[in-house]
């Protein structure tokens, strides 16, 4: 495979990579981070002429390897708890089983745009601490002056109705 | 029950928040149930969307002390105010200004403070530390805040223990640091460019201007901070950019290019690196003469302006076409070219240039995909057709610059390619034009376009 068709698929597919690492991972640095070692190991695959076809398998498993490995030299630096290995097999057999198509991620997005401009106030804002200013829940607990058991109930009440809101419409069961 | 316990426990490990023996039970149930491994998938891809969503949408409205810290983490205002907030602050103004006049003791490079990277080239540069300015000497060392600038003619290399090197080149200035063990590069104006070793886990190293900043695990690049724009150029590895004006990144990867200014979109273009062939003839002066470097589509009918192009270059004009299926062409037409301009003139008596013996067209093209060859052709006003060459199996993925002699082009017409090209006739249009044999889409970049005679050869002037 040539190194700038390498280079489509590998931004291509970003996002599809990018959330199994999230899946894993819970860290938005973090997944960021292992996103970019993981390209660069398939870039040097790929300089060296070994790629596997299809990509997005490949590049996941590539991926997974990443995933384990940073944990590895976390837990030796004692800076994370360990992560089950089990969960980390379970979400890539999950990943394999559901790939999606542009198109449908492309529908999610609109969609989930227009369902996010419903949300107003408070619950609004602790999405935004959480996926835009990356924030912990306990630090959107103590910032908020809630428990941080309340915090977690909000947001799961919040991403519940986002993903209701989504699924009403039809487009996206469409666009499988 | 199941059902009630999955919810939880995929809710906590959403969060961030479940034990080690949750994330084993909720990896149990996910793997006996395929139904739940579905709801796994779904539910982080609204999780990411949702974080891609909202990074656009807070980009341009991001709240009071929202400052970087750690990884890059991102961090809000208050949701809501603390009544310590105003003396807690005062104390650590005070702590502060202790802890600077520490560091920033007046002998320069205090006793015991890290070294951070070591000067491995300089010429006519200097370094200011502690406020004083000095000159910056081979295997200097350099510390936390230090500052560089290098002069008209001046240039630095400064070497990292772990092999990353970083260039600053002339009219430069640029702060080094560490964060937390991981390397800052601050670009105030000028150009860096940088080989950056594989970085440590979660110590990611950034180089920042004004206008953007870029993330680097370990790769190769070269930043430039001109006019208000960083333009990022990477040749080794993948990296992340992220304009600072509204938060949008774009991953620039290996042989790709990325413009981060206000008013244009934050996209990657192919970078060039292909030198000039040298068997190529020396023109004299140009007739006419095209390196986009104003960013404008001045004279051009078709096609966009986009960053990158040959070495050196800032912008380049891609071909477009309005039909996917289409080869993309980019039409040269003569009708906006003040060179040529005539006073009340009409399609038939404006042109580009006159077609003199000896014309070299000189260009260079950047192609994607699988062209099979690139048409050039000219619009002759006095023949009434279409003459032109055709460049056949033209390198794909990389610069390459060509010469063409314009007075054999043939015309267009197979059955009258016996009729010449009559010298003194006029071309009012130019087109580049990339044929491709499957009908795929594909990137056809042009730039330096170039008309003229051998040098030493005397042309006259339209």
């Amino acid at each position: 495979m040539s190194q700038p068709k390498m280079t489509r698929d590998l931004l291509e597919h970003r996002q599809a990579l990018l959330g199994f690492i999230y899946a894993v991972t819970r860290d938005f640095d973090v997944a960021e981070e292992i996103f970019q070692e993981t390209a660069l190991a398939i870039l040097a695959e790929s300089a060296a002429g070994r790629v596997a076809e299809p990509f997005l398998p490949w590049a996941r498993e590539v991926a997974r390897r990443r995933i384990a490995e940073h944990h590895r030299t976390c837990t030796t630096n004692r800076r994370v708890v360990p992560m089950p290995v089990a969960l980390l097999d379970v979400a890539a057999q999950s990943f394999d089983e559901n790939e999606e198509s542009r198109d449908r991620m492309r529908a999610r997005q609109s969609l989930l745009a227009g369902c996010l401009g419903s949300l107003t106030g408070r619950v609004r804002r602790m999405l935004d601490l959480r996926y835009h200013g990356r924030c912990s829940v306990p630090e959107i607990a103590r910032d908020a002056g809630w428990t941080v058991d309340a915090v977690h109930v909000a947001l799961s009440r919040a991403r519940k109705a986002l993903a209701e809101c989504v699924a009403r419409d039809s487009s996206l069961k469409e666009a499988r | 029950m199941e059902r009630l316990r999955f919810d939880a426990l995929l809710d906590r490990h959403a969060d961030g928040i479940a034990t080690s023996a949750e994330a084993d039970e909720l990896a149990a149930l996910l793997k006996a149930n395929p139904e739940f491994r579905r709801e796994f998938v779904e539910r982080t891809r609204l999780e990411i969307t949702l974080h891609d969503l909202l990074s656009t949408q807070n980009a341009t409205a991001r709240p009071n002390g929202n400052v970087k810290a750690g990884r890059g983490r991102k961090r809000h205002a208050s949701l809501r105010k603390s009544p310590w907030l105003l003396p807690f602050g005062i104390a650590a103004s005070i702590l502060l200004a202790i802890g600077v006049y520490v560091l920033w003791v007046p002998q320069g490079m205090k006793r015991g403070q890290e070294t951070l990277a070591r000067v491995s080239a300089a010429t006519n540069a200097h370094f200011s530390r502690a406020n004083r300015i000095e000159p910056l000497a081979n295997a200097n060392v350099l510390v936390n805040g230090d500052l560089i600038s290098t002069d008209n003619d001046g240039r630095v290399e400064i070497d990292y223990a772990d092999g990353t090197r970083v260039t600053l080149e002339s009219n430069g200035r640029m702060n080094v640091s560490l964060s937390n063990g991981a390397k800052r590069v601050r670009l105030l104006s000028g150009e860096v460019s940088a080989s950056v070793a594989k970085q440590p886990a979660g110590q990611a190293m950034i180089i920042a201007t004004a206008t953007a900043q870029a993330t680097i695990v370990g790769t190769q690049l070269r930043l430039k901070d001109r006019d208000g724009e960083t333009r990022l150029e990477v040749t080794q590895g993948l990296v992340r950019l992220q304009r600072s004006s509204d938060g949008r990144t774009v991953d620039v990867a290996a042989g790709q290019v990325a413009v981060a200014a206000s008013g244009r979109d934050l996209v990657t273009e192919a970078l060039v690196k292909t030198p000039e062939s040298p068997a190529l003839v020396a023109l004299g002066t140009p007739l006419l003469r095209e390196d986009f470097e104003n960013g404008r589509m001045e004279g051009w009918a078709d096609g966009v302006i986009v960053p990158g192009g040959v070495e050196g270059s800032r912008y380049a004009i891609s071909a477009s076409s309005s039909d996917a299926n289409a080869s993309p062409h980019v039409d040269f037409s003569a009708v906006r070219l003040p060179l040529v301009r005539l006073p009340g003139g009409t399609r038939d008596n404006e042109w580009i240039f006159t077609v003199q013996r000896g014309l070299i067209l000189q260009f260079s093209f950047f192609l994607e995909g699988e062209a099979g060859s690139i048409r050039v052709q000219g619009f002759d006003n006095e023949q009434h057709d279409n003459f032109g060459v055709n460049l056949e199996q033209p390198a794909v993925g990389r610069w390459t610059t060509v010469q063409l002699h314009v007075d054999a082009f043939l015309h267009n017409d197979p059955q009258r390619q016996s009729e010449p090209l009559k010298q003194g006739t006029h071309f009012r249009s130019l087109q580049f034009q990339a044929e491709s044999p499957s009908r795929k889409p594909t990137r056809f970049l042009i730039d330096n376009v170039i008309l003229a005679a051998p040098a030493g050869t005397d042309v006259p002037r339209n």
